[in-house]
């Protein structure tokens, strides 16, 4: 059961790879103090009696409309193709990543 | 003739009439804007050659016997998450600069329909997370009642653009106030509808079980209005409900609040609200009750202690898996690396501004083992304790008045130093999305420095017309707010 919201520097590299956010390290700090002070917001919520509760869900007045699933035939690819940073035909061309075995984290 | 300062009401019915044109209409705005708005940064793309085409297009099928729409010549803008088609939508983002979307979000297609105009996009908070409007890469905006406070946020683009009469209305999105709130420190009138009464597809997510389109007016009938053109069910969104709405403008012909139970909120301390916003509560519950309301006290004791913790849990949570898309591959701008996960963590950190990242982080921590089953999961049961308070009052009451904000407009460059000020700040207006209901952000009229003083009303879920139509009685009496004369303007 964790008791207290609080990152440390530790917890911040964690989530800083979860999230896929690169930050410098000198900069943990200010960030900690910052991201620990909206933390502590949260921990008062947890001294409400709320297990009974039934987690929210909205309510629908009516069930919305919904699309028929049909294929439809869509002829927008020079439109999207117009919009590639680099074009190479009918495709986009994108960065040429080759991630060495060494290099570690989760990809 | 001064076309801003007609309201959207006026200028379709002047165009359907055929005492001017839409062309004439919309070439008036876009000069507006060109002269004017270098002073507040509210629009940061003009669409002048798709709107020039779009009102002689519009001017051509009235000459030709076509009905014009109940918009007709209308120029509006929306803010810059709103999808439209071949226009930049860069959610004030460098992560999104240039992204040109092949599509129009259901809103700008609906305004479209009914003869509005498209004149631009609206400066906001860098992915709407924000409530000051100086987070966006391109620049802060300024408050056009008084350049040295911030509009609000994060749709402060929008509503500044409808206090400086850019424009007669503006769209934007309210995830926690983010219309409301800006509204109220420009001086115009927000809407944050119920959440399922307007199609959100098309809209850049933040939090999707919170985010809402609202319209910004000067008056609540041009509000009224855009209501019967927005409010529609979208098979694109299954989040919007398919009931038949009333007609809002409608509501507003038979408005009366005689033997209507009105709500104020109590259990805050007067004191915490600066005073000029105290007093327009009192002159608001003071209107109900001139005009045959009688006024209730309402204690929402979970609400007002939980509200803040429990808005940010959801929200920042939904926001860190809304934002993961933005990775310099799938979506935003590209930075290079040595390897795949050197290129994400480049992108993202070059491409998000320090509060995206600040909130990106934080919600993805809720997310993890331990913090989401002990923090996620029990804000989703408080959600639905702050909602069941609402409907209790609601068996009650028919409306009710709190404040929006404690503060009047901001001084710029203050949220910036303090960011859990800025989210304590939202404990009025983030009732309102958790629980689903409707809400507007109400001007009071203007303090002797001229910043303005509004409150903010509350109905039951899918009490839209009712609640324009309260809010059109106490606009009546309250006056309803001018825009400002840039020339004139000079704080």
């Amino acid at each position: 059961m964790i008791e207290k919201m609080e990152m440390d520097a530790e917890r911040l590299r964690e989530v800083l790879t979860l999230s896929r956010i690169g930050l410098p390290e000198e900069s943990y700090q200010e960030v900690l103090d910052r991201v620990n002070d909206i933390l502590r917001l949260c921990d008062k919520m947890r001294e409400l009696a709320h297990e009974e509760a039934e987690p929210f869900e909205w309510d629908v007045k009516k069930a919305p409309a919904r699309r028929a699933d049909e294929p439809v035939r869509w002829s927008g690819r020079d439109l999207f193709l117009s919009e590639a940073p680099v074009r190479d035909g009918d495709f986009f061309r994108v960065p040429r990543i080759i991630a060495l075995e060494d290099d570690g984290e989760e990809e | 003739m001064e076309f801003h300062k007609l309201s959207a009401r006026e200028i379709a019915s002047g165009v359907k009439e055929g005492r001017f044109t839409a062309e004439e209409v919309v070439l008036a705005a876009i000069e507006r804007v060109k002269k004017y708005d270098g002073k507040y940064n509210s629009i940061v793309t003009l669409c002048e050659d798709e709107a020039t085409a779009a009102a002689v297009k519009a001017d051509e099928a009235a000459a030709s016997g076509v009905e014009p729409g109940p918009l007709a010549g209308v120029p509006f803008v929306v803010k810059d998450n709103f999808c439209t088609s071949g226009i930049e939508t860069a959610c004030g983002s460098k992560m999104l600069r240039g992204w040109r979307p092949h599509y129009d979000a259901t809103a700008v297609k609906y305004m479209k329909e009914a003869g509005a105009v498209l004149i631009g996009k609206a400066n906001m908070d860098e992915f709407a997370m924000g409530s000051t409007t100086e987070s966006s890469v391109f620049g802060p905006t300024l408050n056009p009642r008084d350049t040295g406070r911030v509009p609000g946020g994060s749709s402060g683009g929008s509503a500044a653009a409808v206090a400086a009469g850019l424009v007669p209305v503006a769209l934007g999105s309210d995830t926690g106030g983010s219309v409301r709130q800006p509204a109220a420190f420009c001086g115009v009138q927000g809407m944050k509808p119920s959440y399922g009464q307007i199609s959100r597809y098309g809209i850049v997510a933040y939090a999707s079980s919170l985010d809402q389109v609202g319209p910004l007016t000067r008056n609540i009938g041009d509000m009224a209005l855009l209501m019967d053109v927005l409010a529609k069910e979208d098979p694109n969104d299954t989040t919007c409900d398919a009931y038949e709405r009333p007609s809002f403008s409608g509501a507003l012909e038979n408005a009366s609040l005689a033997g209507k139970k009105i709500a104020l909120l109590s259990g805050y301390e007067r004191g915490s609200i600066e005073k000029p916003l105290a007093d327009a509560i009192d002159r608001a519950a003071a209107i109900a009750r001139d005009a045959g309301a009688e006024i209730v006290e309402a204690r929402l004791p979970i609400t007002m202690e939980h509200t803040v913790a429990c808005y940010y849990m959801i929200a920042l949570g939904d926001a860190s898996s809304k934002l993961a898309c933005y990775d310099g591959m799938r979506y935003g701008h590209h930075a290079d690396g040595k390897n795949l996960s050197e290129m994400y963590k480049k992108s993202r950190m070059e491409g998000f501004g320090d509060e995206v990242r600040r909130r990106i982080l934080v919600g993805t921590c809720i997310l993890t083992r331990g913090y989401y089953e002990n923090y996620f999961v029990p804000a989703t049961k408080v959600r639905r304790m702050i909602a069941d308070e609402f409907r209790e009052l609601f068996k009650e009451a028919d409306a009710l008045i709190c404040p929006i904000i404690p503060s009047l407009a901001y001084k710029r460059g203050l949220v910036e130093e303090d960011p859990v000020r800025m989210y304590l700040g939202d404990v009025f207006t983030t009732i309102a999305n958790l629980a689903g209901l409707p809400s507007m952000s109400l001007n009071m009229g203007f303090t002797s420095d001229g910043l303005p003083t509004n409150v903010q009303l509350l109905a039951p879920r899918f009490g839209d017309a009712e609640l324009l139509s309260y809010a059109s009685l106490m606009e009546k009496a309250a006056g309803a707010p001018a825009a400002v004369d840039p020339e004139k303007e000079g704080r």
